[in-house]
């Protein structure tokens, strides 16, 4: 039988990890579809949205990494346990977006889409972004004795934090995470939950 | 009964599909809107220290995405299945990435950044615009039933209504080469509850 779910995504971690992260949390089988960068001028046509990643399911073709995240954490349990928690949930992970973007430059530079020297972008954007925002996530940690960002138990904000800090905890060597030991110890504790533990084992290695 | 309280500028902007929501449910709100000079007094007490933020019985969440699901979930204007839900949610986040593709051209032409707004107007805006408005025009067209999801007015809806309409505002004839969005935009005005909300609702610039 064929899996429920197609992904199709570059080949790294970036705006598709989390969804395949669910998707292994949810213990459902899926088609992890890489497009290499050279190929993507190529594909893009097919694309529904000429853009990745995409979720292809039952009911249709889903795009936009938040909207198919939000919509497999729904589905599967992992996102919160009551639409209080969802909405709080969701609102981290906009906040998350907006750090995203200011260290975009990161993720371009590393495709080559600009030009730059990533040591150069991590000290001038990526550090700074961590300080103004990193300082929230922490205090969300602090106030929850659960472990988790919000509610009871593990959610899609949990997964997508402890991804963005091991992309770059790995690229520092662990310096990334010097001021904010909270943080390296919740990414130990996100990433040793078994069916997480096993895939990041397994995965393509990826920078980004 | 659930008390709503709506922590916003006096602008449309980030809080005006919110309202909207509020309008097409009947659900009253406290529609509090700061201004420039009082917002700094007010900052430390919003968890995110931004704007919007929806009190709800005293609770916070801030983050207008997550407050317009949030509204548009609990009152019926948000996709009826967990695939319409999805997909609502994915044109939302569309206009998010659009929003900060002409960022650049936006803050000039409201003056909060100096700039050369006709040089960015085109080489900016319209080409953001044109990409944006041709995918929105192909899903009304595929969906055939007037609004972008399922068969009845979503949160999608209002964002794409008063982002034509507030654009129109400031460049007259924006959207003229769409006629299937000024369409939508005056089906979804006509709407009762919001006909009404547009006649009476305070002015703001954008």
């Amino acid at each position: 039988m064929a899996p429920k779910y197609k992904l199709t995504y570059f080949y790294f971690r970036a705006k598709g990890e989390n969804i395949r992260q669910l998707l292994q949390l949810a213990g459902v089988e899926f088609e992890d579809r890489r497009i290499q960068w050279e190929q993507w001028p190529h594909i893009k046509k097919e694309m529904p949205f000429a853009q990745m990643p995409v979720l292809e399911c039952e009911e249709g073709q889903l795009a936009q990494s938040k909207a198919i995240g939000r919509f497999l954490a729904r589905r599967y349990g992992f996102a919160g346990s009551n639409d209080w928690e969802a909405a709080r949930i969701d609102a981290l992970m906009d906040q998350f977006e907006d750090f995203f973007q200011e260290i975009r430059p990161f993720y371009r530079t590393y495709n080559k889409i600009i030009e730059g020297n990533l040591d150069n972008v991590y000290e001038t954007i990526v550090q700074p972004a961590r300080d103004k925002h990193l300082p929230l996530f922490a205090k969300f940690l602090d106030e929850n004795p659960s472990g988790f960002l919000v509610g009871s138990k593990l959610s899609w904000i949990d997964t997508q934090l402890a991804d963005h800090l091991y992309t770059f905890m790995n690229y520092s060597k662990g310096d990334y995470t010097a001021q904010y030991p909270q943080l390296a110890a919740f990414k130990e504790r996100i990433h040793a939950t078994p069916r997480l533990r096993e895939w990041i084992k397994d995965r393509p290695k990826t920078v980004i | 009964m659930v008390h709503y309280k709506l922590h916003y500028f006096g602008l449309y902007a980030r809080g005006e599909p919110i309202r909207q929501v509020f309008a097409l449910a009947g659900q009253e709100f406290e529609d509090t809107r700061y201004s420039m000079e009082e917002w700094p007094q007010h900052k430390a007490d919003m968890p995110f220290g931004q704007l919007p933020v929806l009190e709800v019985d005293g609770e916070l969440l801030p983050q207008s995405m997550a407050i317009l699901r949030f509204v548009g979930r609990r009152f019926g204007y948000a996709g009826k299945t967990d695939v319409e839900q999805a997909q609502v949610d994915a044109i939302a986040d569309q206009f998010q990435d659009y929003f900060n593709e002409f960022k650049a051209y936006f803050v000039v032409a409201v003056g909060f950044a100096p700039g050369d707004k006709e040089q960015l107007f085109n080489s900016v805006m319209i080409p953001a615009r044109n990409k944006m408005f041709q995918m929105l025009s192909q899903i009304l067209r595929s969906n055939g039933t007037g609004f972008l999801v399922g068969d009845s007015v979503t949160y999608a809806d209002l964002l794409l209504s008063i982002h034509v309409a507030g654009m129109d505002g400031l460049t007259p004839g924006f959207a003229n080469d769409y006629p299937r969005l000024l369409e939508h935009r005056q089906r979804v005005e006509s709407i009762p509850a919001l006909k009404h909300y547009l006649e009476t609702r305070p002015f703001a610039p954008f």
